[in-house]
């Protein structure tokens, strides 16, 4: 065949039909003219010899102008146009039951989009630098979870992989720059990056405006390069820029140029507003190249990640072990830059991804269940069909024409609505955190809906289609005129697709109650601490108005009184790290010796007043207090998690000595309750040894000499929500010079560290109550259509003397029954799969039993709720007005 | 027989009766179907011009396509008559 030919024919039966229906009508009239002529010439009477040609193309013209159609294809056009008008036209008779299945399919088509969209922005659109696939960024981690960082590297890891690696192109080192801003309207902190010469190499971008680091300005480090948004938001925006200078932390930095503005670097999902050089030859960095740095770095061609990972690991080792203290008891991880770019979000994506999938074959079967429901109504109908010649594929067809056409309008909705709800996800942001690429309707969304569409299609259509024309009209048309009972597949394909509904609900709902439970865990977890009221205020200030521990002492006294003053604040507290970080890790020693493998601890500064105002109980010895001057015995107090580590027992701490790195002893004077802490992209909150030293003797700045500024954490309880002025005002009232950067509540702090667990149950609650209702909806459209069906046998058994409980069984049995073996196959499944949300749980069992039975009872107490209410009506059933109306 | 010269379908099915002395006798309501599936499939091209009568009539002629099929069709035809035939003949 010659398929430009047949394209061409079918084209012009398409768009010419009424062309070739009058060629053919005419082909066939010159053929009656021609045999009627010729009959008449042989002595017929015209009559007769018309009716003899007519005979001759088998009685009547239309018949072969069908056949002609038929052959060359303009029926199968004319047939989806009829199947498509008579799909329209049922929808439109039965506008409830459109509504309803047209907005299940527009939600579960436009949660699809939506999630796939938001997916799709963050783990598959490419980061925006040159070969993006081709960086690669590395931690330490523990070997117990080799793929979660656990600590940063040294420094010399990156001089040995710069000096030896041959599977990486370009190799940079980074550490973040927290620094403070003060300007002589504002105030703030901002995060950079310090790097090594190669970054920007490494990264593949050039300057916007001026230049990026070179090798040259490790001789005065004070440069800096902006980030545009910094540049636009916070410098002006203006091209001069470059060569100005800009206070980070009270050190002037000339800038050296800006970035464009796509140009946007992130380490562990925290992005950065400007780089500057690290300093390489400052503390710690030049001890033993012991200072933090993550590597980021550029594969060479055609070098597989896992190559890389192994030479660098290797590399390590072999430096390592140069060195008595060591990384080797860590494993290297090294993973793309996008992959470390998504770490907190992706478990929370694949989570919701996971959901929305589910929900998208809940509504599809349960649409589909519907749609048999309904069809299994038009049995006689689809008999009749059948009976008067249709084919089955042309039953088929048609049935199937009418989902294909519910996916479709379903479809377009939820793009819709798509839309709407992205809109909304980028501007509330649940997650804390936007991918640098932009989330919108894309091709790769709409191809997604097709998907999405071209699913539900099959499950809704396709099989309640076979399964409806598998009615043989005999069997149809014989079993009772109108009520007739339809095909038993029928029935056990809508029964198989309400249990395969409500399994996956099951399902849905066990993941659901499991997060649920995890985040009420999470919340109601006690934190060591009272975080009510509480709020934290970041002050920074330069060293040199004190000069001496004396002056320092003084200053903060006065600075406590001036804060206790504001209106409603009722306790307050200094601290060098806020509620839930841990603070910096030291090693720490207990014996007369300095043992090598010494444990480590967190390390955190207070001033006196520090657990009143957190509320965290004294357990054994003394708070700081007065005693402890800065001329006075050295002690620290420990927490009981590190008094147990250190010593076996919290009694047992007190009096003994500690000591930190190579620093003088100090002795245990108390023991406070654990304070719980997170550490980055952990769920859990974790309890660390932490060892607490009052500030009067060591807010270890002020004995570095080169350091210029001073930072620490106010902790403040107040009766009443703080605002900035307030603190500003008595800040700055007893030192001009200082700033506050920062003024955050605790509780915010904490829904924000509990942020994607709470955005997992917030959208698996909200999927789980849709496929809740739907079940609802399943159920109860099977119970009317039993009730319906049974109209007349009930009447009989009611007119016998049939009881209401009788009647109640009798319709609603079949719905109870598939609800029983859905709940049964879906906690199979559901105990087979939740251990995949072990990563996700916190202070509960992935087969925890009251979540499963709080799942169960759900769907049984909704299920059998949407049985019975429709039963009611068989049992209000007037016997006699039915019986009557036969 | 469109081989030959461009037909209309009253022609080739009197055509066809005549040529088998009246044994094949195509049914009309059999032979547009079969003609308008040929031209579907490019097999055959047709015209409208002026029948011998003076009407407008519509003319089957053979395509390029048309040609190479009947050829092969011819072929296998005399192949499977053959068959046939010598199946039937008795020994």
């Amino acid at each position: 065949m010659l398929p430009w030919l047949t394209l061409r024919s079918w084209f012009r039966s398409v768009v010419l039909r009424r062309r070739v229906d009058r060629d053919i009508d005419d082909e066939l009239r010159f053929h009656i003219e021609e045999e009627v002529e010729s009959a008449v010439r042989s002595g017929l009477t015209p009559e007769d010899a018309h009716r003899a040609a007519l005979a001759s193309l088998g009685g009547s013209s239309t018949l072969v102008r069908e056949a002609c159609r038929d052959q060359i294809g303009v029926t199968l056009v004319d047939d989806f146009a009829r199947d498509l008008k008579h799909g329209a036209r049922l929808l439109r008779r039965n506008p409830g039951f459109s509504t309803v299945v047209i907005g299940t399919l527009a939600i579960a088509i436009g949660a699809t989009v939506t999630v796939f969209s938001i997916v799709d922005a963050w783990l598959f659109t490419p980061l925006r630098f040159p070969q993006p696939d081709r960086l690669v960024i590395a931690f330490a981690a523990e070997p117990s979870r080799p793929s979660e960082p656990a600590v940063w590297l040294p420094y010399r890891a990156y001089l040995a992989w710069k000096a030896r690696s041959r599977t990486l192109m370009s190799v940079s080192g980074a550490f973040v720059h927290a620094a403070d801003v003060t300007t002589s309207t504002d105030a703030y902190s901002v995060l950079g990056l310090s790097v090594t010469p190669e970054f920007f190499r490494t990264m593949g971008v050039g300057p916007l405006l001026g230049r990026t680091l070179s090798a040259d300005d490790d001789a005065d480090p004070r440069v800096v390069v902006l980030s545009h948004g910094f540049w636009k938001n916070r410098m002006g925006g203006s091209p001069s820029v470059v060569g100005t200078t800009l206070s980070l932390s009270g050190e002037p930095h000339v800038v050296l140029g800006v970035m464009p503005a796509d140009f946007e670097t992130r380490v562990l999902d925290r992005r950065f507003e400007f780089w500057t050089p690290l300093r390489h030859d400052a503390d710690p960095y030049r001890l033993g190249g012991m200072g933090p740095v993550t590597i980021v770095g550029r594969l060479a061609d055609g070098i597989p990640l896992d190559t890389a990972r192994t030479e660098l690991a290797s590399i390590s080792k072999e430096t390592e072990a140069r060195y008595p203290l060591n990384f080797n008891r860590f494993v290297i991880n090294v993973t793309s830059l996008q992959a470390d770019n998504t770490r907190t979000v992706r478990a929370t994506l694949w989570t919701v991804s996971a959901a929305v999938a589910a929900l998208l074959l809940i509504a599809a079967m349960n649409v589909g269940a519907l749609l048999l429901g309904r069809g299994l109504g038009r049995t006689r109908e689809v008999a009749i069909r059948a009976a008067i010649g249709s084919s089955r594929a042309q039953l088929v067809r048609q049935l199937m024409t009418e989902s294909v056409l519910i996916a479709f309008c379903g479809g377009l909705a939820g793009l819709a609505f798509a839309d709407i709800a992205i809109r909304l996800f980028v501007a509330w942001n649940p997650l804390g955190t936007l991918p640098a690429s932009t989330i919108g309707l894309n091709t790769a969304a709409l191809g997604a809906a097709g998907v999405a569409m071209a699913i539900t299609a099959m499950v809704s259509g396709l099989v309640p289609a076979i399964r409806i024309s598998t009615a043989t009209p005999h069997e149809a048309l014989s079993a009772g005129g109108a009520r007739g009972h339809a095909a038993a597949p029928a029935h056990r394909a809508q029964a198989a697709m309400l249990v395969g509904q409500m399994a996956v609900s099951v399902v849905l709902l066990v993941a659901t109650t499991l997060l649920i439970r995890t985040f009420a865990r999470l919340q109601s977890a006690p934190l060591g601490f009272d975080a009510a009221n509480l709020s934290i205020a970041n002050i920074v200030l330069p060293t040199d108005p004190f000069g001496s521990s004396e002056k320092r002492n003084i200053y903060y006294r006065q600075l406590a009184e001036r804060v206790r003053a504001i209106p409603g604040v009722r306790a307050v507290a200094g601290g060098t790290s806020p509620p839930l970080s841990s603070g910096a890790q030291m090693t720490v020693n207990t014996g007369p010796d300095d043992a090598t493998n010494a444990p480590r601890i967190s390390v955190q500064e207070i001033t006196s007043g520090f657990f009143e105002t957190l509320n965290v109980p004294v357990l054994a010895g003394r708070p700081f207090d007065q005693r402890d001057a800065a001329t006075g015995v050295q002690v620290v107090i420990l927490n009981a998690r590190a008094a147990h580590d250190l010593f076996g027992g919290t009694i047992a701490a007190i009096g003994r000595r500690v000591r930190l790195n190579r620093e003088p002893w100090r002795e245990v004077v108390g023991v406070v309750g654990n304070v719980q802490s997170t550490f980055f992209n952990t769920l859990e909150w974790q309890t660390m040894p932490i060892l607490y030293r009052p500030a009067s003797q060591s807010f270890s700045t002020i004995e570095n000499p080169e350091a210029t500024r001073f930072a620490f954490q106010l902790h403040l309880r107040s009766d009443r929500r703080l605002t900035m002025a307030d603190v500003r005002d008595a800040v700055l009232s007893v030192n001009a010079r200082a700033s506050v950067t920062e003024l955050r509540s605790v509780p915010d702090m904490i829904a924000d560290a509990t942020k994607q667990p709470s955005f997992r149950m917030t959208l698996l609650s909200a999927f789980a109550a849709i496929s809740l209702l739907l079940s609802a909806l399943g159920v109860y459209g099977l119970v009317s259509q039993s009730v319906n069906q049974r109209l007349r046998e009930v009447a009989i058994r009611r007119a016998l003397g049939a009881r209401t409980a009788d009647v109640l069984v009798t319709v609603t049995y079949r719905a109870l029954l598939v609800g029983v073996a859905g709940i049964a196959v879906g906690a199979v499944t559901a105990f087979l799969f939740s251990d995949a949300l072990k990563a996700l749980l916190y202070g509960v069992q992935s087969h925890d039993v009251m979540s499963f039975a709080a799942a169960a009872g759900a769907l049984l107490g909704v299920t059998t709720a949407a049985a019975v209410l429709p039963a009611f009506r068989a049992v209000r059933v007037d016997p006699v007005n039915i019986l009557r109306a036969e | 027989m469109v081989a030959l010269e461009p037909m209309h379908g009253l022609g080739i099915s009197q055509r066809l009766r005549s040529r088998s002395a009246e044994v094949l006798q195509v049914s009309h309501g059999s032979l547009y179907p079969a003609l308008h599936k040929l031209e579907h499939e490019g097999l055959l091209r047709a015209t409208w011009r002026q029948s011998e009568s003076g009407k407008r009539a519509k003319y089957y002629a053979i395509t390029k396509a048309g040609s190479k099929r009947l050829g092969k069709e011819l072929k296998s035809w005399a192949r499977l008559s053959h068959a046939i035939s010598f199946v039937l003949t008795p020994p």
